[in-house]
């Protein structure tokens, strides 16, 4: 009993040693990876949303009946896009089911639910093929399309062309876009709904 | 021992690529451009060189019942600190080798350099294991993607976190990027490996073996 | 349901975790002599795999996020396994001395099997949910088991043929894997959505 006791201490002690050593790390790397990963999010924002000339996060009341709805159980950040002190757009960053795992979104779209920008910020898809979900000759054609109708992939009879082979990931990718049309619609800001 | 013997043993006579065949997932799955090996190999040396002190230094204090989970959780803190820190500093390299740094942690060399060297050896010595380990380790990485890299890409030495693109050899027209695919790293490290093998028989035939 | 086959096709087929994703290289060339003893290892690290990936994404989401400290990941996924390895040992001894016999001398090898924490980490990564953790992990196992028995059968064979002195042993086992994985290439243009029927 003395032993387990005494084995028991020796790795707790070494345990304890380790996370203390690695919470001091973790505190000095952090910042630098959390400052890299916001000022990747900011620019991939303004190229989502070139129209706008400064991004709002959404009130926490407003964020809090978001999270609570389960349509939207895939959206993880909303900004608001605002130039001349009216909002122009929106920009959300969503999860879409893929095919190898959850594809990460960021999606910008104009007040008219037109979308004006698309960057995809990670996949696990199969090299190759859904991987090129990721490329701009897939995501350019999101571009300017939208409106009245949610998107759909050629194959379901929508203006999407998917890549061959990994009709999975296109439509995670589409399923994303559309996410962001119900969000845009249901935030109020679309056109003529106003406030 | 001498340390000195300790080091130059893992680069060519004990070498943990080419002469004990350990830690092969990483060697074939990182070996894609030369940048990837280095920047796995030095993080694999950072690692082995820091649990072989850790541990060689502990040798007398932790009771053997106990020894291999104390091993793997110094291990496991060396693993940690190398991957936060090349999170911070290298992001792309971070992003390219993936899955990979974690998975340090079962990379057999460097719990079997814990268990068979440094537990026994003390800490000058188990330092210079860990060095010329992870040098072998390093240079074993770079000898398969320098072959992987132009092939697969028809670009040699690019490294996207120094903002080196590389140096382009032939058009990415003529590339075979099945070379880059876990075929090609297979194949590859399977050629090599005879290679080296062919050199070892040869030798040892002229000295009488 | 339809997306669990996914994840199931996916991860065994596709993405296949020695031949796409190379995980699991060094019991794959070790333990792969003879179809027997590759079925033992491959019972060992289905079982091992599924209920790493449950355990660990419990430790995930239940320990390290609402302490706000997934920098331990690494450190308590690794001690987790290592300790399951254990307990399963343990267990299969006590209740099935036939299965301990089959499997008993393969246990301790896992825990440095990097499938097993390779999968736990791409679990994390795809932010999957338990369920999905668990068939993530036993379609993984699956699919290294599939690998592992065609490339002993192939290996009984190659016993046979005249190979080079400088290539026998690991060098022909490596060239043998490579046109393997080749052949799974095939897999990666296989459309799951129409198989499925999603």
């Amino acid at each position: 009993m003395r032993d387990v006791l005494k084995l028991g201490l020796v790795l707790m002690v070494i345990c304890a040693i380790s996370g203390g050593l690695l919470a001091y790390v973790h505190g000095v790397t952090s910042e630098i990876i959390d400052e890299r990963k916001a000022q990747e999010v900011a620019e991939a924002m303004r190229v989502v949303l070139p129209s706008a000339e400064s991004f709002e996060s959404l009130d926490d009341e407003e964020l809090a009946s978001i999270k609570a709805d389960p349509r939207f159980a895939g959206v993880d950040e909303v900004f608001e896009g605002v130039a001349d002190g009216s909002p122009v757009g929106v920009v959300a960053k969503v999860q879409a089911p893929g095919y190898g795992g959850k594809i990460s979104l960021l999606v910008g779209m104009d007040s008219e639910l037109i979308v004006t920008g698309l960057q995809v910020l990670g996949h696990s898809e199969t090299p190759g093929l859904g991987a090129n979900i990721a490329k701009t000759e897939f995501t350019s054609q999101f571009v300017g399309k939208g409106g009245a109708r949610s998107l759909a992939v050629d194959k379901d009879g929508g203006e999407i062309s998917s890549i061959s082979g990994a009709t999975i990931s296109s439509r995670g990718m589409v399923t994303g876009v559309n996410l962001v049309r119900d969000l845009v619609s249901a935030l109020g800001i679309a056109g003529g709904v106003g406030r | 021992m001498s340390p000195l013997t300790a080091f130059t043993n893992g680069i060519y006579k004990e070498n943990p690529i080419f002469r004990l065949v350990l830690g092969l997932c990483p060697t074939i799955a990182v070996s894609l451009a030369v940048s990837n090996g280095i920047g796995m190999g030095l993080a694999a040396t950072f690692v082995l060189v820091g649990s072989n002190l850790i541990i060689s230094l502990l040798r007398k204090l932790i009771p053997s019942e106990i020894r291999i989970p104390c091993f793997i959780v110094v291990i496991a803190t060396f693993v940690t600190i190398v991957d936060l820190t090349m999170e911070a500093y290298l992001p792309q390299l971070h992003q390219v080798l993936g899955v990979f740094v974690p998975l340090i942690v079962v990379n057999c060399i460097i719990l079997a350099r814990a268990e068979a060297f440094a537990s026994k050896n003390g800490p000058g010595a188990s330092i210079m294991d860990g060095l010329g380990m992870g040098l072998g380790f390093t240079l074993a990485l770079c000898a398969i993607s320098i072959i992987r890299e132009p092939l697969g890409t028809g670009i040699l030495f690019a490294a996207p976190d120094l903002g080196f693109e590389g140096i382009r050899l032939f058009p990415a027209e003529y590339a075979a990027s099945v070379v880059t695919q876990p075929v090609g790293g297979f194949i590859t490290f399977g050629l090599l490996l005879g290679l080296v093998n062919l050199i070892t028989m040869k030798k040892n035939d002229k000295h009488g073996c | 349901m339809r997306q669990l086959l996914v994840i199931l096709f996916s991860q065994a087929l596709v993405n296949n975790f020695m031949l796409s994703r190379i995980l699991g290289t060094c019991p794959f060339i070790g333990v792969s002599q003879q179809v027997e003893t590759a079925t033992g290892m491959s019972l060992a690290v289905v079982f091992v795999m599924t209920v790493a990936s449950a355990i660990t994404w419990l430790v995930q989401n239940f320990i390290l996020n609402p302490l706000n400290m997934a920098y331990l990941q690494t450190v308590s996924f690794i001690l987790v396994i290592a300790a399951l390895v254990q307990l399963i040992e343990m267990v299969i001894r006590k209740s099935s001395p036939s299965l301990y016999r089959a499997l008993g001398i393969y246990l301790p090898l896992i825990t440095t099997n990097c499938a097993v924490l390779g999968v736990a980490i791409i679990n994390y990564q795809a932010n999957y949910t338990l369920l999905e953790s668990a068939v993530s992990g036993a379609a993984g196992g699956l699919g290294w088991a599939l690998a592992i028995i065609l490339f002993a059968a192939i290996r009984e064979r190659q016993r046979l043929a005249p190979v080079p002195r400088a290539m026998q042993g690991f060098p022909i086992a490596l060239v043998t894997t490579g046109l393997l994985a080749m052949a799974f290439l095939g897999f990666s243009g296989f459309d799951v959505a129409r198989f499925v029927g999603l």
